[in-house]
């Protein structure tokens, strides 16, 4: 999987975005943020915690929050297999593990290429998202994966 | 002087360290019988301090130190006798150099007034205390003596120039060199020997230390050290030094005015005088001074500046040697074989080399990398227990011997972050001195157990919860003199502050004899505050009152201590730390705290249990006992189950339910084939009830905050020998879980505050 995260090869003045899918619908998040990406593996629960957060894990000696983007927006099944992936997002300096359904490609992105987002239509309020862009024949929903990881609506961060 | 800042951190860390050196010694010293080595050490800070400055241009401390040294040689020289006033004095003196200090480290104005004014009070204070004692030499005398000293010196020791290169033979040489003076006893001082051969240890081994000298050494290694490793010191040799304190003084001339290092000269010149003549006298004369000026000086026979150095070898130990002679044949002479001090020389060659300074940051990281070893070696382990046939005893042989060298690894890894706990204590007599000449009482502060070890991160922590305790029994605790006289107490009183580690635990205890906590005043203030009292109103619980915010019994406010605002920060940082404060105290007789604290706070001993699956890691200090419940000890009390065990009722905190995330309560479920560990805090008593005990382990604290969030009941998390993840029970935040509510008189007993 980790070869997914290199197809970074232009050098167009744009901004790197990493798809993923998540039910049937494709999103996208700025690829700065993505630290690495890895298979599901067993979490350890934590108690009295919502229960899109999986549990944590020991990333290299990191005790790392594991959450699960389909539980928190009623997305596609929460299903764990070996083809499950985890996305692992440096955000705020801290480390966090984002479950999806499977990561699809990286697109280049210029800022007039990304239309604002509707009020509705999308699994995600719309604070959490940078806008709508078109790939092929569908659209991508891009995500401001720093505002949602960090928001007291997923209450991973204490609020300072 | 733009490439020496490089080094300008260097000499801030020695100048703090020979500021507190300097402290020390003086609340040490006793006026009554005063010990001329300790002057001598506090001496050698001033000065060491006065040579640094001067180099990197540190004007202000430069001019400060060069005064307090002359009192301190005055004193050493028995020609002041410093009074309590004077040590004053210099102890204030102390402090406007940690200030300045300071301020230079931070790239601050320097406050000249303060500088000023501190070095004209010591002026004046010098005037007084030595006027008419002490003939100061006109200053054209001494350059006169300086002027002709070059000539003599050059003459006296020429000989010594052409002493061989290499640094083995020089060592052979030295001490045969040595070997004819043994059959003459000389007087002298012990002192002088080891920084002697302290010296001839740090020249050649560390040109990295440049001007900083050492605590041991005296006035002219701080020169040595620099003179092979500074280029820039050559041109100054050149110009021809006449001083010991060449170095440092031609910089402050340079630097400041003219005068500073006149009186040193003629001390110096004078002596050098002397003793060259007793040299030319007779070679069995020659003190270990001397000859270590030779040592020095064929140490640097392949420096250009040879000669030099060796007029300025001379020039310090002469000196030295008078004071030290006079001074020790007024005790009882001693005389000091040579070998004994050649062996010294290999000692202290190796103490010397045994020390660096490390970045903390360094150490935590290795800290973190064994964590990390010894996680992998338990995942090894389980592995290793899967290997069959052939190999796996032999496998099962070299995991134990990685798992014996992880271990070793481990503790060697801790140990390096572990200080004596002297690096705290060390700041209190101080602020004892401070507080009873503030105050009019007289307090002595015995300090025990000041070696014993404590993790660095513990002792930055640690400090201020200390200091405040010691102002409290300073404060409150300790009478006043005419006080304690009525009360047939002696006069002076006593603040104990002790340290002892106790298994897995420091006990730091601050013990005073002074009035007691007052029971009465103490229950009246909480009523009056409205704090709730405590049932039953034992004493424990009483002096526990006395850390509930905003509390405080003194009568009148003083600046020292008494806005209650402290006593509940103390326990909360000590809390924070994993620690706890007890109190015992006796009306009359005294109080004693008790600070509980764990030796690290990297890793845990810990029990891992097991509850719905999932494994827990309870501490072991916790830990009172683990028991599988009886079915008559089992009792059900308003539709709670409590257990009756050690002749005590414990409420319970079910683990699997409120952790491990099932549903069902203990209420209604069957124990007897539970595990119930009986844990205890400071505050409370209770039983975790949990499916099995796993075993005991020594576990790696990691932050479960550091990527999520606090969780309740949970202190942090550490990694398996799997792999996995284990979540680490915060014994005292369980408490909030307990089922019962009958259990509060029995747990909640010293909850109050």
């Amino acid at each position: 999987m980790p070869s997914e995260q290199q197809g970074n090869a232009s050098t167009m003045p744009t901004r790197e975005f990493l798809t993923f899918v998540l039910g049937d619908e494709t999103y996208a998040l700025d690829i700065m943020t993505v630290k690495e990406i890895r298979g599901y593996e067993a979490t350890t629960k934590i108690a009295n915690a919502p229960d899109f957060i999986k549990g944590v894990i020991n990333l290299r000696g990191d005790i790392v929050p594991i959450i699960d983007l389909r539980i928190k927006f009623g997305i596609g099944e929460p299903t764990y297999n070996e083809w499950t992936i985890v996305i692992m997002l440096n955000i705020q300096e801290r480390i966090v593990g984002i479950v999806v359904d499977g990561v699809s490609d990286v697109m280049n992105l210029e800022d007039e290429e990304i239309k604002p987002a509707p009020e509705f239509g999308v699994a995600f309020d719309s604070k959490y998202l940078h806008g709508l862009a078109a790939l092929d024949d569908h659209m991508v929903i891009i995500v401001d994966i720093e505002e949602l990881i960090s928001s007291d609506e997923l209450g991973i961060f204490e609020s300072a | 002087m733009d490439n020496l800042s490089q080094f300008n951190e260097a000499f801030f860390e020695e100048a703090q360290e020979h500021l507190e050196t300097m402290e020390t010694m003086l609340l040490d010293y006793d006026v009554d019988y005063p010990d001329i080595e300790d002057l001598n050490s506090v001496f050698r800070a001033a000065h060491s301090i006065k040579g640094g400055s001067a180099i990197f241009g540190f004007n202000a401390m430069t001019g400060l130190t060069h005064v307090m040294e002359n009192m301190l040689d005055q004193a050493r020289n028995e020609e002041l006798a410093l009074t309590n006033e004077l040590i004053t004095v210099l102890l204030e003196t102390v402090d406007v150099l940690k200030d300045i200090l300071h301020s230079y480290r931070n790239d601050e104005e320097i406050d000249w007034d303060t500088v000023e004014t501190s070095k004209a009070r010591l002026e004046s204070e010098l005037e007084e205390a030595s006027s008419g004692v002490i003939e100061n030499p006109s200053e054209s005398q001494l350059q006169e003596q300086g002027d002709t000293l070059t000539e003599v010196e050059d003459e006296g020791f020429g000989f010594f120039d052409d002493e061989p290169v290499a640094e083995k033979s020089e060592d052979d040489q030295g001490f045969g060199f040595f070997d004819d003076p043994i059959d003459t006893p000389i007087v002298n001082d012990p002192e002088e020997d080891e920084q002697g051969f302290g010296f001839f240890d740090d020249a050649p081994a560390a040109p990295a230390k440049q001007e900083s000298s050492d605590e041991d050494e005296i006035e002219g290694f701080g020169f040595f050290d620099d003179a092979p490793a500074a280029p820039m010191k050559q041109e100054i040799s050149d110009e021809g030094e006449i001083e010991g304190f060449g170095l440092f003084d031609h910089e402050t001339e340079e630097n400041s005015p003219k005068t500073v290092s006149s009186e040193e000269a003629s001390d110096d010149s004078q002596s050098e005088e002397d003793s060259h003549q007793n040299i030319s006298k007779e070679s069995s004369g020659l003190s270990d001074n001397e000859g270590y000026g030779f040592f020095d000086e064929s140490m640097k026979a392949r420096q250009e500046q040879d000669k030099i150095d060796n007029r300025k070898g001379y020039g310090i130990y002469p000196k030295d040697e008078n004071v030290a002679v006079s001074n020790a044949s007024a005790k009882s002479p001693k005389a000091k074989p040579k070998n004994t001090a050649a062996t010294k020389t290999s000692e202290s060659k190796s103490s010397e080399a045994t020390s660096i300074r490390v970045e903390t940051v360094k150490i935590d990281k290795l800290v973190n990398l064994v964590g990390e070893l010894v996680i992998t070696q338990s995942m090894l382990n389980l592995i290793g227990n899967e290997v069959q046939e052939s190999v796996a005893e032999k496998m099962m042989g070299a995991l134990a011997e990685l798992e014996r060298n992880t271990r070793e690894i481990q503790e060697a890894v801790m140990s390096v972050r572990m200080l004596p706990i002297s690096f705290v204590f060390n700041r209190f007599p101080r602020l004892v001195r401070d507080l009873s000449t503030k105050m009019n009482k007289q307090i002595e502060l015995v300090i025990e157990g000041a070696s014993t070890e404590i993790d660095k991160n513990l002792v930055e922590k640690i400090s201020d919860p200390l200091t405040h305790l010691i102002r409290n029994s300073a404060d409150h605790g300790i009478e006043t003199p005419d006080v304690r006289k009525a009360a047939g107490k002696s006069e002076k009183g006593t603040v104990r502050l002790s340290a002892v580690q106790k298994g897995g635990e420091i006990v730091i205890s601050i013990l005073d004899d002074g009035a007691g906590l007052n029971r009465e005043r103490i229950i009246a203030k909480a009523e009056e505050k409205g704090i709730d009292l405590p049932e039953p109103l034992t004493d424990e619980a009483v002096w526990q009152l006395i850390f509930a915010p905003g509390f405080s019994t003194a009568a009148e406010i003083t600046d020292v201590s008494g806005r209650g605002v402290g006593m509940d920060v103390v326990r909360r940082n000590i809390e924070s730390l994993g620690g706890r404060v007890d109190i015992q105290s006796a009306q009359g007789i005294g109080t004693e705290f008790i600070i509980s604290l764990p030796l690290t706070l990297a890793i845990l001993d810990g029990m891992c249990v097991e509850a719905e699956k999932q494994i827990f890691v309870v501490p072991l200090v916790n830990i009172v006992e683990s028991i599988q419940p009886m079915s008559d000890q089992i009792r059900v009390i308003k539709g709670s189950k409590i257990l009756w065990a050690r002749e005590e009722y414990w409420p319970l905190v079910d683990i699997g339910k409120v952790l491990g995330g099932r549903a069902q309560s203990i209420d209604t479920m069957d124990l007897s084939e539970s595990i119930i560990v009986l844990v205890e805090t400071a505050k409370s008593r209770f039983g975790l009830v949990v499916d099995t005990l796993v075993g005991q382990q020594q576990v790696v604290i990691k932050s479960l905050e550091r990527h999520y969030r606090r969780v309740d009941g949970v202190a942090g998390a550490t990694i398996m020998g799997d792999g996995g993840v284990a979540l680490i029970l915060d014994v005292d935040s369980l408490t909030q879980f307990i089922s019962s509510d009958l259990g509060g008189a029995s747990y909640a007993v010293r909850a109050a505050g």
